[in-house]
């Protein structure tokens, strides 16, 4: 069944949104990971303009993170104080993103910039998962407990604070600069941040896995509010139908692929998603680097 | 647009009126549907058009989209990356633009009398140059390029039947990327390799009601907008998350 995508200006199988969003949520169900990183790439082969693609992920996020971050919040793993550190970099940095991509857009290299965004986060995502993978099996718990350097290194910067909820003592410029950081990722790319936010909280911030992701999620609904909020009224990029697609799929995946983790072997698995994460990088690259069919981009009429 | 190619667009779409019309009295042009809505469900849209001319004429017909600056950006070679370049603006460059033929466009016209009418690929070209200057011609050429890729323009031509008793038809297809709007349909009998008449007709593509309020909305109230999306999103996961939790 066609639908049409009144602000993409364009019809959509929306069998096909539906079912991405039903593999982006299923895979995030089974490996932890947000699968945002995955469904705009994906949106934009579809031929979906970039920035639509990008917005519009971004406004399915927040509704595929509000129930759990409400489960989180129930169960008391979510540290607010930090989160709302992690927000006030995030809304900071989605603005300022924002502003990135309809100055990009009116210089008509947006798709460009978010591409070449895309090559960087993909290898790195892809090369992370992969190490992941492998060590995985063989990494104790004690080990990933253990206090990193740079955990010292930012407990040493200006506006230290304790945050009971977590156990942990920093300065509060971490948590902000580390949700600018995400704030930026969400408004360029439609991501939530997941995959950089939880190792990053827990190997810079040196915060209980327990805690990160209830506060990762809190963050990334709150951000990507904010982020598709603020794409719907600079750059006019949010398309409800398109997002509620993704939305319903994600919805239903995630929770197939939660089941689906007590039965198979998610390291093999998180072997696999980095292959073809880096292929997908690989491919993108390809695209940027090899001389183009057209000379033209479309850069606003 | 040149005011020279200005010219030449309002001396083919002069009998532009609502409907059919016809000059010299030798060629009918009729359209049907004569108006379509973009529904939620819409994936483009078959326009029928036919008519009559006298029998031995080639028959040019064109489908031109309402007029409006379009801007693009170049693309330039910086390290070994393709980033953005110059822009160039077009002005008055149709937002649609399909020809057909009863056979190929250079066959039926002269390459000069085609440039000049704006009929076929070359002429559209000629037409949407500012100069006839090197650079505008490719920019021209590539501006074509982009949006044949997006399936709005089409300039091939052929595709019109033409009946022993000079009864023609063809078939247009709109896409589902077609701009809403208004269409001018131009019809073109040629005798000899001359243009002996022109009909008109005309074609609207209008959004449906929920089209119209969706874009419109996002549009003209952007951050309100997006934030209706936003919470409509939010309580729909609250709702599923609800829903899975009580299976």
């Amino acid at each position: 069944m066609d639908v049409y995508l009144p602000v993409a200006a364009m019809t959509a199988n929306l069998g096909l949104l539906v079912g991405l969003g039903g593999i982006v949520g299923f895979l995030s169900g089974l490996l932890g990971v947000g699968g945002g990183f995955l469904l705009t790439p994906f949106l934009i082969m579809m031929g979906i303009d970039p920035v639509v693609s990008a917005a519009s992920g971004t406004c399915s996020l927040a509704g595929a993170s509000a129930s759990g971050t409400l489960a989180h919040l129930r169960a008391g793993n979510v540290d607010v104080a930090m989160g709302s550190f992690l927000l006030a970099g995030g809304i900071a940095g989605g603005g300022f993103g924002t502003w990135l991509v309809k100055l990009l857009r009116s210089q008509g290299s947006a798709d460009v910039v978010i591409i070449a965004a895309y090559v960087i986060l993909l290898a790195l995502v892809g090369i992370v998962m992969f190490v992941e993978g492998l060590l995985s099996r063989v990494r104790s718990e004690a080990e990933e407990k253990k206090e990193t350097a740079l955990c010292r290194m930012l407990q040493r910067l200006p506006l230290g604070r304790d945050f009971p909820a977590s156990g942990v003592r920093t300065s509060a410029l971490a948590p902000v600069a580390l949700g600018f950081l995400v704030g930026v990722m969400a408004s360029l790319m439609g991501v939530g941040g997941g995959f950089f936010l939880i190792p990053a909280m827990t190997f810079a911030l040196g915060m209980p896995i327990r805690v990160v992701v209830g506060t990762s999620l809190f963050q990334m609904l709150f951000t990507s509010a904010f982020v598709a909020v603020m794409q719907a009224g600079l750059n006019h990029g949010v398309d409800i139908i398109l997002a509620m697609g993704i939305f319903a799929g994600s919805t239903a995946g995630a929770r197939l692929g939660a089941m689906a983790a007590r039965r198979v072997n998610a390291s093999q698995l998180k072997l696999l998603l980095a292959l073809m994460v880096l292929g997908l990088s690989l491919k993108m690259l390809n695209d940027l680097l090899k001389s183009p069919a057209l000379i033209f981009a479309a850069g606003g009429r | 647009m040149t005011a020279r190619a200005g010219i030449l667009f309002a001396f083919v779409f002069a009998v532009a009126a609502h409907g059919a019309t016809t000059t010299g009295g030798t060629i009918s042009a009729r359209v049907a549907p004569t108006e379509a809505e973009v529904g939620l469900g819409f994936h483009g849209v078959t326009v029928r058009v036919e008519g009559e001319a006298p029998k031995g004429r080639d028959i040019l017909l064109t489908v031109l989209g309402e007029r409006e600056k379009m801007t693009f950006s170049s693309k330039r070679k910086a390290w070994a990356f393709w980033i953005a370049g110059e822009k160039v603006a077009f002005e008055n460059a149709p937002a649609l633009y399909i020809i057909k033929s009863s056979a190929p466009v250079g066959d039926v016209l002269p390459e000069s009398k085609a440039r000049e009418m704006a009929l076929g690929k070359e002429g559209l070209i000629a037409s949407l140059a500012s100069s006839p200057s090197p650079v505008q011609l490719l920019g021209a050429r590539e501006m074509v390029r982009l949006q044949r890729k997006l399936g709005l323009y089409e300039t091939d031509g052929g595709g019109i039947m033409v009946n022993s008793d000079g009864s023609w038809a063809v078939d247009v297809n709109l896409p589902c990327r077609a701009p809403i709007g208004s269409y001018e349909i131009t019809a073109v009998a040629v005798r000899g390799r001359e243009v002996v008449s022109t009909a008109s007709a005309q074609f609207v593509l209008k959004p449906s009601r929920s089209v119209a309020l969706l874009a419109g909305f996002a549009r003209s109230h952007g951050f309100v907008y997006g934030a209706v999306a936003v919470l409509l999103a939010i309580m729909s996961g609250l709702a599923a998350g609800g829903l899975f939790e009580k299976k």
